[in-house]
């Protein structure tokens, strides 16, 4: 009987390597080789091969610079500002263990409900005769123009906020929930406060939960697009014109170069973000 | 063992066929040596196509043919034609009617600079035996991006009769002063005996205060705000009936309808003034609103565009010039009714008016054959001068533009809010405002 060349070792390198065949061909397929494609591609114009051209004129372009402007303002404030909020719904809750499950659950409906649904409520609530300008016209103030103002990005906002609080509520209760008793115990006894424990313990010991948090809603702030399309259309007000918008415009209008160079632009951005919380992360991670 | 690497190997080819089986129909050639060009429905290039094939076995060889691709839809074709555009392929001609975003297609140099093209094949297409004010309308700063065909002047025929009941001429007519005298009258009209070209004029208007090739607009200047109001009232207050179908004669001469925009070619304009002539009218053209009030415009009834990604731009060439050709030219007006931007082709068309137009049983007497002689000679007058005092063509013929990209998809939510009264004249300008300065910009 003929014996293998290889050693057991080699033998479970190539079943390994083998195993991760299939999801590195998909990944390959679907992701490396169109990033590098849609790299190749935003370094020519035509068949004309211009290097960094399409950068330079998209850093040039007042509405590709407006787009950039209102994504940030977005991710900004609105992960900032819905963090804080979670976080203090989920203290909240954590200390009502009794109505807590119910509020959670309560609170993720926004997920679960279908954007087309949600839609038309918001347009019922924030239309210029809808029910929030029904009140304020009510109470004497004049028509806010939600749909056509700078108040587009407060609505987006909020609609954000509302949407993916939920989800956030739910990890931030869970992460509380894993820091050990014992340290609150200890250091009440040192005479902390309150706001000390929350301070000096709850919030270190949460800092992979809040990294995640984090994580997530970068990527949720990236598909508000959906909302803002389905309340705008292709072409909404200047003030909630966002890098998708400009992504998805340049698709629809053909013009490959400028879409390239763009999706390249908010890749790097991601990436970098991303990077930087990493090492944020761990370094200040008590973990 | 085996069975894990067996599995793994299956599921490696199941990857791969679905990967690789996402390729369907191509607007490439099947012969890849052909040139070709895409189309849902038979128009005017198909037309030119098809002689240029027969034409081309006779003066070149068959790998001069161009293969019409066949689509289903207007959706499925644009779908398809942007994939490949893309992927650096696609047709190699473009038309003018296809609804694709030219001018962000001039932008990322998908269209070719066809002067480039005569001058890197050393080619003489006949653009100098064509009207250099239509020609020009395909020149983007500098380069001849498009190739127009056949255009028609922006006028609408009607009658002083029609005019005078409004107590207005045809001297001193505009959309403003129509709209006011509609306005006291209070009674139902039809504008055009279409709410389509109701809409393609409101387009047309809209469209004068962009200029697509600086990306200036002028919506917030108080012209456009003033004659908005005229234009608004006068659509929304017509009350053409879309179950009605509205004869030119009847109509114009009845006071039905006030305007109507009657094919361009010359014996369509001939004949449409001799047979209102004959019923006792008084035929006349008014010109479409202009930004300029004096001036006149055209536009682009059929054009074409060529693809840069194309493999064979040489034998691109010899099929524009034969496009631009005096017979081609001549032939197809007559056929298709539009006027030829080959200025031999339009002398050509109207020395032989009198045998294109065939008045069958309508003349009876001398008397009335004199009318209408007479009619004749007024016709060509009048619209001889209107084509000779053009200043200016637009890249959209009026028939098209509520199907242009930037008409059917950036502004048309917006232009149906404000006709449908959903939102105010302000919101309007404001929303038109935003989206146009998006769109030219982006």
């Amino acid at each position: 009987m003929r014996k293998s060349k290889l050693t057991r070792k080699q033998k479970e390198h190539i079943a390994a390597y083998l195993f991760i065949l299939p999801s590195f061909l998909g990944i390959a397929v679907f992701y490396i080789v169109p990033y590098i494609i849609c790299f190749v591609k935003s370094l020519y114009v035509g068949n004309t091969f211009v290097g960094i051209q399409n950068y330079i004129q998209l850093f040039q372009n007042n509405t590709f610079l407006l787009a950039l402007k209102n994504t940030g303002i977005f991710t900004v404030t609105a992960i900032p500002l819905l963090m804080v909020i979670s976080f203090l719904i989920a203290l909240f809750l954590n200390s009502f263990k009794k109505i807590s499950s119910f509020f959670r659950s309560a609170l993720l409906i926004p997920v679960v409900v279908p954007i087309a649904s949600l839609v038309c409520v918001w347009q019922l609530v924030f239309d210029d005769y809808g029910a929030i300008n029904g009140l304020l016209n009510s109470l004497g103030f004049n028509t806010v123009e939600f749909f056509n103002s700078e108040w587009s990005m407060v609505m987006i906002v909020f609609i954000y906020v509302w949407k993916y609080c939920g989800f956030c509520v739910i990890l931030f209760t869970a992460g509380i929930a894993n820091v050990s008793q014992s340290l609150y115990e200890s250091a009440r006894l040192d005479g902390a406060k309150a706001h000390q424990l929350v301070t000096k313990i709850t919030i270190p010991m949460i800092a992979p939960t809040t990294f995640f948090v984090f994580l997530m809603e970068l990527i949720y702030s990236f598909k508000i697009f959906r909302e803002v399309f389905a309340l705008f259309g292709d072409y909404p007000n200047t003030n909630v014109y966002f890098l998708q918008n400009f992504i998805n415009n340049n698709y629809y209008n053909l013009n490959y170069p400028r879409l390239s160079a763009a999706s390249i632009v908010l890749s790097l951005f991601i990436i970098i973000v991303l990077f930087i919380f990493f090492c944020f992360e761990r370094k200040h991670s008590y973990s | 063992m085996k069975n894990k690497i067996a599995i793994i190997l299956t599921l490696q080819f199941i990857i791969t066929v679905f990967v690789f089986s996402g390729c369907g129909e191509s607007t490439a050639s099947s012969n890849s040596s052909k040139l070709t060009y895409c189309a849902y429905y038979e128009d005017a290039i198909c037309d030119i196509i098809k002689r240029y094939n027969k034409y081309c076995t006779k003066h070149y060889d068959e790998s001069y043919q161009i293969e019409i691709v066949e689509f289903e839809s207007q959706e499925e074709m644009k779908l398809k034609m942007s994939t490949e555009i893309m992927a650096g392929e696609g047709p190699d001609i473009f038309s003018l009617s296809q609804k694709l975003p030219f001018e962000k297609l001039t932008d990322s140099k998908t269209i070719a600079d066809v002067n480039e093209l005569i001058s890197e094949f050393s080619y003489d297409i006949g653009i100098d035996n064509c009207d250099s004010k239509i020609m020009d309308a395909g020149v983007i700063d500098g380069k001849r991006y498009f190739i127009p065909l056949f255009y028609s002047p922006d006028v609408f025929i009607t009658t002083e009769e029609t005019l005078n009941k409004y107590n207005l001429t045809s001297s001193e007519f505009s959309f403003k002063a129509l709209s006011e005298k509609l306005s006291k009258n209070k009674k139902e009209y039809s504008l055009f005996g279409s709410a389509d070209d109701n809409i393609a004029f409101f387009y047309s208007f809209l469209d004068q205060y962009i200029d697509f090739n600086s990306g200036n607009t002028e919506f917030n200047s108080d012209k456009f705000s003033e004659d908005l109001d005229s234009i608004y009232s006068l659509i929304k207050n017509d009350t053409t009936d879309e179950n009605v179908y509205y004869f030119l004669y009847e109509n114009i001469n009845n006071g039905a309808s006030i305007l109507y925009k009657e094919m361009p070619a010359f014996s369509i304009i001939v004949k449409t003034y001799s047979c209102l002539k004959y019923l006792g009218s008084t035929p006349v053209f008014v010109n479409n609103y202009n930004m300029d009030d004096d001036s006149i415009s055209a536009s682009i009834d059929v054009g074409i565009a060529v693809n840069d990604n194309c493999k064979n731009k040489e034998k691109l060439l010899p099929f524009i010039k034969y496009c631009l050709s005096c017979d081609v030219q001549k032939n197809m007006s007559e056929e298709c009714m539009y006027l030829p931007v080959n200025s031999d082709a339009m002398e050509k068309c109207i020395d032989s008016i009198d045998e294109a137009i065939d008045f069958g049983d309508l003349i009876v007497s001398d008397k009335e054959k004199a009318i209408v002689e007479t009619a004749q000679s007024a016709a060509i007058r009048d619209y001889k001068y209107i084509i000779n005092n053009i200043t200016k063509c637009n890249l959209y013929g009026f028939n098209y533009l509520s199907d242009t990209y930037f008409n059917s998809s950036v502004i048309s939510d917006i232009v149906d809010k404000y006709l449908n009264g959903d939102i105010s004249k302000e919101k309007f300008i404001r929303q038109l405002s935003a989206a146009t300065e998006i769109y030219l910009t982006e």
